[in-house]
């Protein structure tokens, strides 16, 4: 064993070696002291004292603050740490080894930093001569030649050289059968990317020319790391140490990379190395069109690489983590030595300006006010992007450039010189993606080299390659004018062609003429299944036509929209129908919304006549008179409208209109035409093959889009709809009652209420079941798959797409999926996922979800700013799209995944919500200063929060109040939070994440002290909370919302109670009762009110 | 001043960007492909040689070498005048 060998393998043993004249001092646990090493250390005592003598003679430098960054990058407790900055080379060719060895030799003797022993407190130099140059020959000739050099590969390529080592390069041969392989392996604490070159150019020149003596170094690393040194006090680092502290804060945050696997969860990162080779040809033209337009080539180069970064973050501003080849310009040699002079440098990249070539500019203008602010080093510049409440900014991306080094020959040719280089491979503590740049043989040679399994299969191999296509579009002047490139894979753009090729004829016909003809030609079939009786096609076409027909004996309806004010029944249907036959729009107003809630979506909706149920009609707002209200009976008869000849142009008129929550605080009404609808009903009808032996399940609100299919779906195709009874809307053993007596075939609903259907019992004759509006949970996808001869589907899509213009299938989900996927479009429709910027995104890389086709919906209902802002013409697609504030990313195979929402709206049980809509409504009250609104996990899902600053003072329970007499029950949050201020970001804006984590933590109403929940009944009631909304309730005092209970689960808890206690409350009541406490207490009531009863 | 530091300029510039001969004064800067190491460079051998201290920003901005030359003239009068 060499010297340095010996003492690395005792320094790792934990020992400490020191001379004491002419002994050898041993410190550490005596008892891992092996006689081998006693041995090793006799026989070679003479040069180990020799070496720690000159060690301790050694004056000490002190680490730069970067070498201090890879010492601490070698812990293993910090995420993707435990390895060491360090490069892995292996060449093939032929070398003489000995000659060699004395090349190597030179170049240590050479550079002193190749001769530095360090450790955390600092490095020592050794004199020239000690530090032997070593190359260890293996001869693996015979059949075992490709498994060593295998071994030496692993072995070498993520090794963390111990600092005891010096040199900290290693080079070892290997003979085989194939020839000699060269395998060199460097670490970043002495050499940084430009001494690489540096140390190759030395090693080739001395190997090539043993005789040649090249000029001495007027300087080393050690002299010129003094002055690296941070200077704390002068006038330019309190400057430059003020800029950072004020341009931290405003700098974006790292680039937003898909990831497949969570950082912090990769213990022994390994790099995988992406290269892209650019023909001289193209280097020599981009330099030119660089020149061209006002940038060296390294900053083009960055900013072609930010450009690339930016489609793959999804378009996001960013800061990229540059280096600076930091050497002090004290010495005209300092270029010339071998050592770690890199610096980080974070520089912003952002997308605000129209071209590449502006933004190039911004780049290299952000790199340069950068680098004017050097005089702190690079870690005291990284430390300064802490953030309040976030840690410090990591910026685990970075690019390093190391072309037009001012060293002749200071390239990556220096590398080809040596050999023909087979395999490279870089690892950095901490960094995710590191890019590395050099020229070799006047072309480029860019190395990419990713944390293996971080990212998703195939993203850095496409990145790369979209990389290398840039440049040689950039190496056209021209093209830097240029806004967006061509940067997708073939694959990814084929693969999307495909699965938007959805084209097919839609029938033209206006949504009811199918019904209409059924009613002509099968009169007696059954249309509608109520809990009072069946319907025929006929009766219901002649009840249809007699609201037709008041409606127009008032006048032309053609693109009116005529309100239908009802709760569950047939009357819906005849009501729908009517206005259509009519030549207008219907437009669903659930009964049960508050009172001023109705009055202003009629309107808004600028309804001239409303249809009502007998029970609805007190729910008419006291304006509208009552002559312009036609109350729907089974008395209306008339002989059935015809089916007239339709032209193309009567399809775009409206069929109906659906007002959702909106974000300035009014509704917004989405106008869906009859072309939309027909589209719809055409395509779910022939993929499912729905006909008239079928049965539909109309559990869906009317004012829910879901109801169109349910009506027109059936009705179009000769089937029957059954309906459940308005009171029986939450009761799912009534649910499978009826369906079970009415044969059902077809389930359509949100995920939650087909769960439940699946709890009560699954109708023996269902084979259809549609789940949408949220997502479908992987336990019920398995369940309903899991049942024989069931078709199970996931759909998707706003109200302004038509009900659904995506779906995938349920059954046969791959054994490895965690979600079931969002999936592709439907007949007619396309899908695009747009960056920020309107371009395409990437594979894996989430942006939002655009529709194109025949479900986008015309616009909001008189609101001309609205739709421009949602529905807009796409130039380079070529298409109208509706933007649908849903994040997803594209899977390789063409599948769509669903991440979330951009904006501040989500679902509650299908029901989208606005939480701005709520904010602006709160803020509306008296005594409300600031409202925010949010949503906070729960167990069951998303559950609605509140905080607000109030001037006055205000309970919670009014505030609940004031939002429900304008809001639905569902958009009323459950929690209410009075804050003295809202927490404020650094921004200035509302801190959200903060508000989110401080209303997450469940409250007790009214402030009842907590208490575990006793007695019999509370104690059951506890374990039925705990089931069904899957936490473990342990206090009687806490609210049910506080849970993350929901109306469905208030559903299910309500069963259960009927089931275990045989009692009934309504769910309305049991809002009211919303404790264990409260709850038990209203159940001992109701027992006690019975008994007397009794 | 100013035509000396120019040819200063030129003759520097042609160095650190390795070309063949020195640039016109007409050239512009932006056009040189000078890289962030050349530019440092640049600016410290500015300060050691002519004792003027111009920023990274200032000196890459891209204009003809005679105008830089113009401009960092003046900025050495008015530090020499400070």
């Amino acid at each position: 064993m060499t010297t340095p060998a010996i003492l690395e393998t005792v320094e790792r043993l934990g020992f400490t070696l020191r001379s004491d004249g002419d002994a050898i001092r041993i410190e550490g646990p005596k008892d891992r002291l092996t006689p081998d090493i006693v041995s090793e250390l006799k026989i070679g005592k003479p040069q180990i004292l020799a070496w720690l003598r000159d060690l301790a003679d050694a004056e000490q430098v002190p680490l730069t603050d970067m070498q201090t960054a890879y010492l601490l990058g070698r812990e293993e407790a910090l995420e993707l740490g435990g390895v060491s900055s360090h490069v892995f080379h292996e060449f093939e060719g032929d070398w003489d080894i000995p000659r060699l060895e004395a090349a190597f030799q030179r170049v240590i003797d050479r550079h002193d930093a190749l001769r530095m022993r360090i450790a955390g407190d600092g490095a020592r130099v050794l004199p020239r001569g000690r530090v032997r140059a070593q190359i260890p020959v293996i001869d693996a000739r015979g059949a075992e030649g490709e498994a060593r050099r295998a071994a030496i590969r692993e072995g070498m390529s993520h090794q963390v050289m111990h600092t005891a080592r010096v040199p900290l390069v290693e080079m070892r041969a290997l003979r085989t059968d194939r020839g000699m392989s060269l395998f060199v392996s460097h670490d970043g604490l002495v050499i940084d990317g430009l001494s690489m070159c540096l140390f190759f150019r030395e090693l080739v020149t001395f190997y090539r020319t043993p005789a040649v003596d090249l000029p001495p170094l007027g300087t080393g690393f050690a002299e010129l790391s003094r002055e690296m040194l941070p200077a704390a006090d002068t006038l330019p680092a309190i400057r430059a140490r003020q800029y950072w502290q004020e341009a931290a804060p405003k700098l974006p945050p790292a680039p937003a990379l898909p990831l497949a696997a969570d950082p912090a969860r990769i213990d022994r990162p390994a790099s995988e190395r992406h290269t892209i080779r650019v023909a001289p040809a193209i280097w020599a033209a981009f330099r030119a069109a660089a020149a061209e337009v006002g940038l060296s080539p390294s900053a083009a180069l960055g900013a072609a690489f930010c450009e690339v970064l930016s489609l793959w973050s999804g378009g996001a501003d960013f800061t990229l983590n540059t280096t600076f080849a930091n050497r002090p310009p004290v010495h005209p040699d300092a270029f010339a030595v071998i050592g770690n002079f890199t610096q980080p440098l974070p520089v912003p990249f952002r997308h605000g300006a129209r071209t590449a070539r502006e933004r190039g500019l911004a780049f290299r203008e952000a790199l340069m006010t950068g680098l004017d602010h050097r005089s702190i080093s690079g870690v005291e510049i990284l430390q300064t992007l802490a953030r309040p409440g976030e840690g410090t900014l990591r910026l685990p991306v970075t690019f390093n450039c190391a072309i037009d080094a001012p060293v002749d020959g200071a390239c990556g040719s220096a590398l080809a010189a040596l050999g023909e280089r087979v395999f490279a491979v870089s690892q950095t503590p901490q960094v995710w993606l590191n890019t590395f740049v050099l020229e070799v043989d006047d072309g480029l040679e860019i190395e990419i080299d990713a944390v293996a399994g971080l990212f998703p299969e195939g993203l850095v191999a496409d990145f790369t390659a979209a990389y290398d296509r840039l440049i040689a579009h950039l190496a056209d002047a021209a093209a830097w004018e240029r806004d967006s490139f061509a940067l997708l894979p073939e694959r990814s753009v084929a693969t999307r062609a495909r699965v938007n090729d959805t084209q097919a004829d839609i029938p033209l016909a206006l949504v009811q003429d199918a019904f209409l003809a059924r009613a002509a030609e099968t009169p007696d079939a059954v249309a509608l299944i109520t809990a009072e009786g069946e319907i025929t096609y006929g009766t219901l076409a002649r009840r249809a036509s007699a609201i037709a027909a008041w409606l127009a004996g008032r006048g032309d309806q053609s693109g009116k929209l005529v309100g239908v004010l009802m709760e569950k029944g047939w009357e819906q249907v005849a009501a729908a129908l009517g206005i259509l036959i009519a030549g207008g729009a219907y437009l669903p107003v659930a009964a049960d919304l508050p009172p001023a809630r109705i009055a202003e979506i009629l309107v808004s909706a600028e309804a001239e006549f409303l249809l009502v149920q007998q029970q609805t009609a007190r729910h008419v707002p006291p304006g509208f008179a009552q002559d312009r209200c036609l109350t729907v009976t089974g008395a209306l008869d008339a002989t059935p409208a015809a089916v007239p000849e339709r032209r193309a142009e009567e399809q775009d008129a409206l069929a109906y209109v659906l007002f959702t929550s909106g974000s300035t605080g009014k509704p917004k009404g989405v106008m869906v035409t009859h072309r939309n609808a027909v589209n719809l009903v055409a395509d779910i009808n022939a993929r499912f093959a729905i006909g008239p032996d079928d049965r539909l399940f109309g559990i869906s609100a009317f004012n829910f889009d879901l109801s169109v299919w349910d009506i027109f779906g059936a009705l179009s195709a000769g089937a029957a709809l059954v309906l459940p009874r308005e009171a029986d809307r939450l009761s799912p053993e009534a649910w499978a009652a009826q369906a079970g007596g009415a044969g059902v075939t077809a389930w359509n609903s949100v995920p939650a209420v087909a769960g439940m259907l699946l709890d009560a019992g699954l109708p023996p004759t269902l084979r259809l079941v549609l789940m949408s509006g949220d997502k479908v949970p992987m336990d019920l996808a398995l369940a309903l798959d899991a049942v024989e001869g069931l078709t199970v589907m996931s759909l998707g899509g706003p109200t302004e797409t038509t009900v659904w213009n995506v779906l995938h299938p349920v059954n046969g989900l791959r054994p490895e999926a965690v979600r079931v996927p969002y999936g592709g479009p439907n007949r007619n429709n396309r899908l695009y996922v747009l960056d920020a910027h309107g371009r395409r995104c990437p594979d894996w890389v989430a942006g939002e979800l655009h529709a194109a086709g025949a479900g986008v919906a015309k616009g909001y209902w008189k609101d001309p700013e609205r739709t421009r802002a949602s529905f807009f013409w796409h130039e380079a697609l070529g298409e109208r799209l509706y933007a649908t504030g849903d994040v997803c990313f594209w899977r390789p195979d063409g599948v769509l995944e669903i991440l979330g929402r951009t904006d501040f709206q989500f679902k509650i049980n299908g029901l989208r919500v606005e939480l701005s809509e709520i904010e602006t409504r709160l803020a509306a009250h008296p005594a409300v200063e600031q409202a925010v609104a949010c949503a906070v996990p729960g167990a069951n899902g998303a559950r609605l929060a509140c905080a607000y600053v109030a001037s006055g003072g205000v309970s919670d329970q009014e505030l609940a109040a004031y939002l429900g007499e304008s809001l639905p029950d569902y958009m009323v949050p459950g929690h209410f939070e009075a804050m003295e201020a809202l927490p404020l970001t650094a921004n200035g804006k509302v801190d959200r994440k903060t508000l989110i984590a401080a209303l997450s933590v469940p409250n007790s109403v009214s402030g009842a002290t907590s208490r575990p929940p006793q007695g019999d009944v509370e104690q059951a009631l506890a374990a039925i909370w705990s089931d069904i909304l899957k936490t473990d309730i342990r206090d009687a005092t806490l609210d049910f919302a506080a849970f993350g209970g929901t109306s469905l689960a208030a559903v299910r808890i309500v069963s259960e109670i009927a089931r275990r206690f045989g009692k009934r409350i309504a769910v309305r009541d049991f809002n009211r009762v919303a404790t264990i406490e409260a709850l038990a207490r209203h159940l001992d009531a109701a027992s006690a009110a019975g008994t007397a009863a009794e | 001043m100013t035509d000396t530091l120019t040819t200063w300029l030129a003759g520097t510039i042609a160095t650190l960007a390795k070309l063949d001969a020195p640039p016109a004064a007409e050239t512009r800067i932006g056009a040189l492909g000078l890289s962030s190491l050349a530019t440092v460079t640049l600016q410290f051998q500015l300060q050691r040689e002519w004792d003027i201290a111009v920023s990274l920003i200032d000196l890459a901005r891209d204009r003809p070498i005679g105008e830089l030359a113009a401009d960092l003239a003046a900025l050495g009068q008015k530090e020499g005048a400070a």
